[in-house]
């Protein structure tokens, strides 16, 4: 074990707080796995191309009260009125900037725990015994949302949750640990928006659990723009039942390093899955994309495109499984890459995979990457368009495509107004 | 209007033209024609500025200025209007955005304020009424799925929006069949007056029934080997081109 995989153990397990029993079990069984799990390096094949030396050597303290006093919605973004606001900071819910709806139920991850509404959920489709972030998370993480749509409920605003990220002088660090749950029948469409807007270095370790109960459709928009001093691990575990709908896009703007894992499990028949990505990155910023479409039974569909425009000394890489097990038979599911490199420095990793012991499906995948297609400039400035402008045009529409999937009007305005 | 003076160019070390001479002056049409290989779109992309030609001797002037020195988006705004010959498909660029762009980046250039929404697609649909153009291409994607014959009118739509001084219409009849030539041809018509000036650059004699030329060139190996008036046009439909060739060596 080295000195680092220590410290992350140190500093998270410095605090604690009760446990239902279920809770307890989970905990245990996570610190249990961490005796063995190491903070991967690039000789771990799904770490690859994200060194995680850079965040080795850093003198990180966890980050446990409110220090800050002062907090001021500054950060909202416009057309956030329309919105049930939710604001979090470093993991923890802050309930004086945040407006609670009424038809469904928010509570801190605490909370939740206190009350028992985590037995059965919490860690039940996590993978505790292979990542070692996970299992970080699920040992020691007590700070999160805890989020329940109920059965036949459809909520009646988009749900906007602003992450934010605060430093102080020393690099902080926190986990954080969501739950969220769509009951048979209900509807929303949520929105984590994460900033840290004084740029302070911070780690953070999100794990979020997701459960899409028969016949509910979800819908997850997020944008990350923390900046270039903050190195983010998010996990994303997603099971959809019969007839759900689940969809994520995901548009990634700027990060020291940031490393998103969704793993979908489609367990339920005729189930809907979307998976969009947009990385647009420039400077020393770099984004990992880790995805997973896990088809567990027959007659349902995934479709996924991730795209990236990557300038200057910026890194991408994207890594997307698509399984459709034996059972999942007449699955439909598509996967593509797509990439536009802009500087000869900037570099894209990507690979496809499509694992299929089912013999009677649909599947595709593919990736590309290449440069501004040339001749689309030349005839732009052939009409009086300026290179310049001709690039953005060109950089605009095919960002566009996944802007457009972007689900709720607040988030697009955001974008808009920034690029 | 346009003069081309010796004017020599080569790609990746291949010499193609080897000294042009041509005055272009408002209201006249030109043709250029001529065996493939001869030169005529080197001409058309050295016209527009295409960066992987290099111009290696002679001039062009263009309205009292030295064209070569300016950018393709510069000689676009000063007036020249390329229509290409393969026109390019642009995903996720509207047709309608492509033009606003080009329209009021040429405006910037000339000085004059940006036309708003509103302005702008009074403009459009007022052209494309002219030249009976189905509005709903201009919502999609720039030549996106289009067939041949909607490019090609596409290009004429943009010149009609774009008002050039000179056009320049690199083959703009291949691959059309006569209907769409037509169409393609009459948008020329309605665009043609005594301030502007057309280079229509064809393989066949065809689109030339239909825009009629005040002169006909013959390009042949870099060089224009004969000129004359349209009725020069008509012979070389008959008698193909060895005969001019024969003529110019002698």
């Amino acid at each position: 074990m080295t000195d680092t995989d220590k410290s992350f153990k140190h500093i998270f397990s410095s605090v604690t707080s009760p446990n239902t029993a279920y809770v307890q079990k989970m905990r245990e069984s996570a610190v249990e796995s961490l005796t063995t799990l190491e903070l991967p390096t690039n000789k771990h094949e799904e770490w690859k191309y994200t060194s995680l030396k850079k965040i080795q050597n850093a003198d990180y303290q966890f980050y446990t009260k409110k220090e800050f006093d002062n907090l001021s919605a500054s950060f909202l973004p416009k057309g956030a009125e329309d919105c049930y606001v939710l604001v979090v900071v470093n993991g923890i819910l802050e309930l004086s900037l945040s407006e609670i709806p009424q038809e469904i139920s928010i509570l801190s991850l605490q909370e939740a725990n206190e009350k028992g509404f985590l037995d059965n959920y919490f860690s039940a489709i996590t993978n505790d015994k292979n990542e070692f972030f996970t299992a970080l998370n699920t040992a020691y993480a007590n700070n999160g949302l805890y989020i329940c749509i109920p059965k036949n409920v459809v909520l009646q605003k988009d749900l906007l949750i602003c992450q934010i990220s605060k430093g102080s002088e020393q690099a902080l660090a926190f986990q954080q640990r969501n739950l969220l749950i769509a009951e048979a029948n209900s509807q929303a469409k949520i929105g984590f928006l994460y900033l840290n807007p004084e740029e302070k270095e911070v780690f953070s370790n999100e794990v979020t659990e997701i459960f899409v109960a028969a016949n509910a459709s979800l819908s997850l928009n997020n944008i990350q723009n923390e900046g270039e001093k903050n190195t983010k691990i998010s996990t994303i575990y997603a099971k959809q039942e019969r007839q759900s709908k689940l969809a994520f896009t995901t548009i990634s703007l700027s990060g020291h390093i940031v490393r998103n894992n969704l793993n979908i499990c489609i367990s339920g028949e005729y189930s809907e899955s979307y998976m969009n990505g947009l990385s647009l990155l420039k400077s020393n910023t770099h984004v990992d994309h880790h995805t997973l479409a896990d088809h567990q039974s027959p007659n349902s569909y995934s479709s996924e495109l991730y795209k990236g425009v990557f300038d200057e000394n910026s890194t991408g890489v994207f890594n997307g499984k698509i399984y459709v097990r034996q059972a999942a038979q007449k699955t439909n599911a598509y996967q593509q890459n797509r990439n536009i490199l802009l500087s000869e420095q900037a570099s894209i990793y990507t690979k496809p995979q499509l694992e299929i012991w089912a013999d009677d499906v649909k599947c595709s995948h593919g990736a590309t990457t290449g440069k501004l297609d040339e001749s689309a400039i030349f005839y732009m400035r052939a009409r009086g368009i300026s290179e310049t402008e001709a690039k953005k045009l060109l950089l605009r529409a095919f960002a566009q495509e996944i802007i457009d999937k972007l689900d709720m009007e607040v988030l697009k305005n955001y974008l808009e107004d920034l690029i | 209007m346009l003069s081309i003076k010796n004017l020599h160019a080569k790609i990746d070390q291949k010499d193609i033209l080897k000294g042009i001479n041509l005055e272009i002056k408002p209201g006249e049409v030109h043709a250029i024609m001529g065996p493939n290989g001869s030169g005529k779109s080197t001409l058309a992309s050295v016209l527009a500025g295409k960066e992987q030609y290099e111009v290696t001797d002679g001039t062009v002037t263009f309205l009292e200025k030295n064209l070569l020195e300016l950018a393709p988006e510069e000689r676009a705004a000063e007036g020249i209007f390329l229509a290409f010959q393969h026109p390019i498909e642009i995903p996720g660029v509207t047709t309608t955005n492509f033009l606003k762009t080009a329209l009021n980046e040429i405006r910037k250039y000339r000085g004059l304020d940006p036309l708003d929404a509103v302005q702008f697609l009074k403009l459009l649909k007022e052209k494309a009424k002219t030249l009976q153009m189905d509005e709903n291409l201009m919502k999609r994607s720039l030549n996106e799925g289009f067939s041949g014959g909607e490019k090609k009118r596409n290009e004429v739509f943009q010149m009609a929006m774009l008002e050039p001084r000179l056009a320049v219409l690199d083959e703009t009849d291949s691959g059309l069949d006569i209907d769409a030539l037509r169409i393609v041809a009459e948008g020329v018509n309605k665009l043609k007056n005594s301030q502007n000036a057309f280079l229509v650059i064809t393989h066949f004699q065809r689109i030339l029934d239909y825009i009629e030329p005040d002169f006909v060139h013959v390009l042949c190996d870099g060089k224009i080997i004969k000129s004359g008036g349209k009725e020069l046009a008509l012979e070389l439909e008959e008698k193909g081109y060895d005969w001019v060739k024969a003529e110019a060596t002698v």
